[in-house]
């Protein structure tokens, strides 16, 4: 469950579009000798598969919607913000982001890092209330994408290791001159006769796909949690819900905590809280503006949604089920910090005598938004989309269900197991994870590993004990070494 | 009489026949459980005043006719025709009492689909479920059994009276009626453990001595919890005279008990022993030795022994015999095992609004009728998906 630096898949894709590039070279010295090898053809395939394989993993299906959150790892928004994000950072992130999200950074420079910031908490949190499950808020990183080649590596001769489908995609990131030269020799010896045009179309149409998608992934890519896309490509599961609902749930407070912060020109405290309470107090101090940062949040992430439901409103389409269902989900994490808006007081006077009280209007910690979006995952409710009058709609599946509220979570498609490994459908297996052998939850062993069973070993764990104060003034305490026995799942 | 006798006996004939045909096929050997989901009432003959007075040769027929029973227990229920009620009231209790312990779980002690066979996969494994079905089985016919005698149903026990006349450490006396829980257990240990003991001489599998044990611990439980009851007599209540007997647990007493056990219970696993042990072992001539030592688990009489693992009870399973918690109840606001998060195991829950129509604010009016108000509330029922 780590998070690495930014680039991974990014990272990927640019070093290979090198690699394919030299590999064509090559070819075309092939072709002015006699013709092309068999090797060479292979290659070009590999080639075409490589591309797929990244276009895979890194662009399509398991992550689509929430690419915004690879903000959480952008290097160029600090989080404590010392310059402003310019124009051509906004551009930069094109990759993750669609247009109106990178207009949005153009207008609000200011709030790009409450953004990351949100992103960042949305992630945290997802991963904390999900630790215990099968499905534990992963994010595509460097090491799930070692991990899926090292699970697609066939375990056959060796030059198919070098050459062959979608194992090749991360092998550049290693050592791309290598794997090219270790191929090299191999293409010059063997020239057996092959069909020579069908490569080179194969070849013509990898590059033409590389280049559209080059073109288009210039930004950040990756690093956003796996988000299961069920049974149904493309349609959204509940962990789905929870994500969006989550991640809009931060951005709101990540900016209204910076408008309260004060730092901001653009905005400050909810000035319309003001005057006497029915209790006889005077509203006073800073209310968080949580409107404005909902009205933000309702910007920046609603985007993608909001304008796939509109192109296809304007075209006279359907309305796709999971650009409702991902607003609708939005809104619940949105109206979430809302509804639980709680008044916080201090007493003024005397010792605390309370003859004075400053009120005000303060959000709940993002904790409790994580905590109450975790309850509402397990209620949530699965609809369908129902078209009243031109109007699309997402009702519950079966009828007799209660009708999901504006802050209940809805989602359109079951969720896998999550027990085996299958990147397509979001699920990284729970191969390897910790498991509680005495829990009867989720987090215990036989729910965690799927049956398979689990292995019981002994780890040495370094803690600091008997810790003890010096005046003045530091603490000194000894280094204790405990074995603990750790239970992973076959 | 002759005419008379013929037509009680050749009616109920055909019903049970049929009722043996529905359940030879399914009954598996030994399975006397279902007694207490079927019943007797339906095998027995009913209605003519001629067959109330259950006579010995028609008994001895019922007995026969009982599907399910092994040799031995046909013999024990003709040698006591009357007890064959209590045989069913007590697994009826056993069952009732389990369905109440684990109303709460993902296994929720459901018999089945199959009346017949009650339990029927759950029996055929040896997890901490296996046990508890026996345990408070066992312990629900020595209930059952000891609570008829003590009430004058049956013909062949009554009250304890072995006590009787002696006086306490105290200086009291005994008296009244006693439950007589030693006719219950020996009861119990002739007619349920006949079938495990049948095929423990003929396998000789742990399976059945795991049985034998849990049906020991069952009775053991009523045993233990047996409790000295007075009644005092006198002026007001002044105990100048104090009546005391012994008197058995209630049957959810034994149900917590055991549960409590179920929570603790053992799981016994067979050390494998090397080739070469063995051989040693047959040199040495230790063979009859250690077999008679294996005829018992290494833990209390009170204790439950299981030999396998709980499935996981989460996933319908058809050919483990597994409900899944699929539509079960669940409490979204509990913490324990009937909380949606365990119960459901992670798939979540659905929320359905029930309307309950009550009466309500009921006011009697002069004179005389009552008039109520209709309250209508809505409950969120929650389901696991």
């Amino acid at each position: 469950m780590t998070t690495s630096a930014i680039g991974g898949c990014d990272a990927d894709h640019r070093v290979l579009f090198g690699a394919i590039r030299q590999w064509g070279n090559q070819e075309k010295r092939g072709r002015v000798g006699v013709a092309m090898g068999r090797a060479s053809s292979q290659r070009v395939r590999a080639a075409t598969a490589v591309v797929t394989a990244t276009v895979l993993l890194c662009a399509s299906t398991p992550v689509s919607a929430i690419q915004w959150l690879a903000l959480s790892r952008v290097t160029a928004l600090a989080v404590t913000p010392r310059e402003q994000v310019t124009p051509q950072a906004c551009e930069s992130f094109h990759g993750s982001l669609v247009r109106q999200q990178v207009r949005f950074c153009k207008d609000n420079p200011d709030f790009m890092d409450s953004v990351k910031r949100g992103a960042i908490w949305a992630i945290d949190e997802c991963q904390f209330q999900f630790r215990t499950r099968r499905w534990n808020c992963s994010t595509l990183n460097d090491e799930t994408i070692k991990e899926y080649k090292k699970r697609m590596k066939p375990k056959n001769t060796p030059e198919t290791v070098m050459v062959s489908n979608k194992t090749e995609r991360a092998v550049p990131v290693t050592s791309p001159p290598e794997a090219l030269q270790s191929v090299k020799p191999n293409s010059a010896s063997a020239r057996d006769a092959s069909p020579l045009p069908r490569t080179s179309a194969r070849r013509r149409r990898g590059k033409k796909r590389k280049k559209s998608k080059g073109k288009r992934k210039t930004g950040v890519v990756g690093l956003y949690p796996i988000v299961p896309q069920g049974v149904v490509l493309r349609a959204g599961t509940r962990e789905a819900a929870f994500v969006h609902a989550i991640s809009s749930a931060g951005v709101a407070h990540a900016i209204t905590r910076r408008c309260s912060s004060g730092e901001l020109d653009v905005c400050g405290c909810d000035r319309s809280v003001r005057g006497v309470t029915p209790h006889g107090f005077q509203w006073s101090g800073c209310s968080d503006n949580i409107a404005y940062g909902v009205s933000l949040s309702k910007r920046f992430v609603d985007a993608r949604d909001r304008k796939l439901v509109q192109r296809n409103k304007a075209r006279g389409k359907k309305v796709s089920s999971r650009a409702l269902m991902n607003l609708h989900n939005n809104e619940a994490g949105r109206k979430l910090i809302e509804e639980n808006m709680r008044v916080e007081c201090k007493c003024h006077g005397v010792s605390g005598s309370c003859e004075l009280k400053t009120c005000w209007k303060a959000m709940p910690t993002f904790r409790e938004i994580g905590e109450i979006l975790k309850e509402k995952f397990d209620g949530a409710t699965e609809v369908r989309l129902k078209e009243v009058t031109g109007r699309a709609e997402l009702e519950p599946n079966k009828q007799y269900f209660k009708k999901p509220t504006e802050m209940d979570l809805v989602y359109v498609s079951s969720s896998p197991e999550y027990c085996d490994y299958d990147l397509n459908s979001g699920s990284l297996g729970t191969h390897g994870r910790k498991c509680n052998k005495t829990s009867r939850g989720l987090d215990g062993c036989d729910l965690l590993c799927c049956n398979r069973g689990y292995v019981a070993s002994q780890e040495r764990v370094k803690e600091r004990c008997s810790c003890k104060f010096h005046w003045c003034c530091y603490v000194k305490c000894r280094t204790c070494i405990r074995d603990v026995t750790v239970h992973t799942c076959n | 009489m002759g005419a008379l006798q013929g037509g009680g006996g050749a009616r109920p004939l055909p019903r049970l026949l049929l009722l043996c045909a529905a359940c030879v096929g399914m009954a598996r050997a030994g399975n006397w459980m279902y007694l207490g989901v079927v019943g007797v009432t339906p095998l027995l003959p009913q209605g003519d005043q001629e067959v109330q007075n259950v006579s010995t040769s028609s008994a001895v027929s019922i007995c026969q006719h009982l599907p399910g029973l092994v040799q031995q227990q046909v013999a024990v229920c003709q040698s006591n025709p009357d007890t064959i009620k209590s045989v069913s009231a007590g697994a009826r209790r056993g069952i009732n009492e389990c369905q109440y312990q684990f109303r709460n779980e993902r296994w929720n002690c459901t018999t089945g689909v199959d009346l017949d066979v009650p339990f029927g996969y759950t029996l055929k494994r040896g997890s901490k479920e296996t046990a508890f079905i026996y345990a408070v089985t066992s312990a629900g016919v020595v209930h059952a059994v000891t609570q008829a005698c003590s009430s004058g149903n049956l013909t062949d026990c009554s009250c304890d009276m072995s006590k009787q006349g002696l006086s306490t450490p105290e200086g009291w006396k005994w008296g009244g009626c006693s439950d007589n829980l030693r006719f219950g257990i020996q009861f119990a240990r002739q007619f349920v453990d006949a079938p495990e003991k049948e095929r423990h001489k003929k396998f000789k599998r742990v399976r059945n001595l795991m049985n034998l044990h849990n049906n020991e611990a069952g009775r053991e439980a009523i045993s233990r919890l047996m409790k000295m009851q007075c009644r005092c007599h006198g002026v007001s209540g002044s105990c100048e005279l104090k009546t005391c007997w012994r008197s058995i647990p209630t049957f959810s007493a034994v149900g917590d008990y055991l549960k409590d056990k179920y929570n603790g219970a053992r799981q016994y696993k067979r050390k494998k022993r090397s080739r070469s042990s063995r051989r040693r072992d047959r040199s040495r001539g230790r063979r009859k030795r250690r077999s008679r030592r294996n005829r018992r688990f290494p833990v209390g009489k009170d204790e439950l022994v299981h030999i396998h693992k709980s499935p996981n009870y989460c996933v319908k399973d058809p050919k483990k015999g597994i409900l899944g918690t699929y539509g079960r109840y669940c409490n979204k606001t509990s913490r324990g095992a009937d909380s949606c998060d365990l119960l459901c195991c992670g798939r979540g829950y659905n929320t359905q609004v029930v309307r309950y129509v009550e009466r309500c604010h009921c006011k009697f009016v002069w004179c005389c009728y009552v008039k109520c108000k209709t309250c209508v509330t809505n409950v969120d029922v929650h389901t696991c998906k």
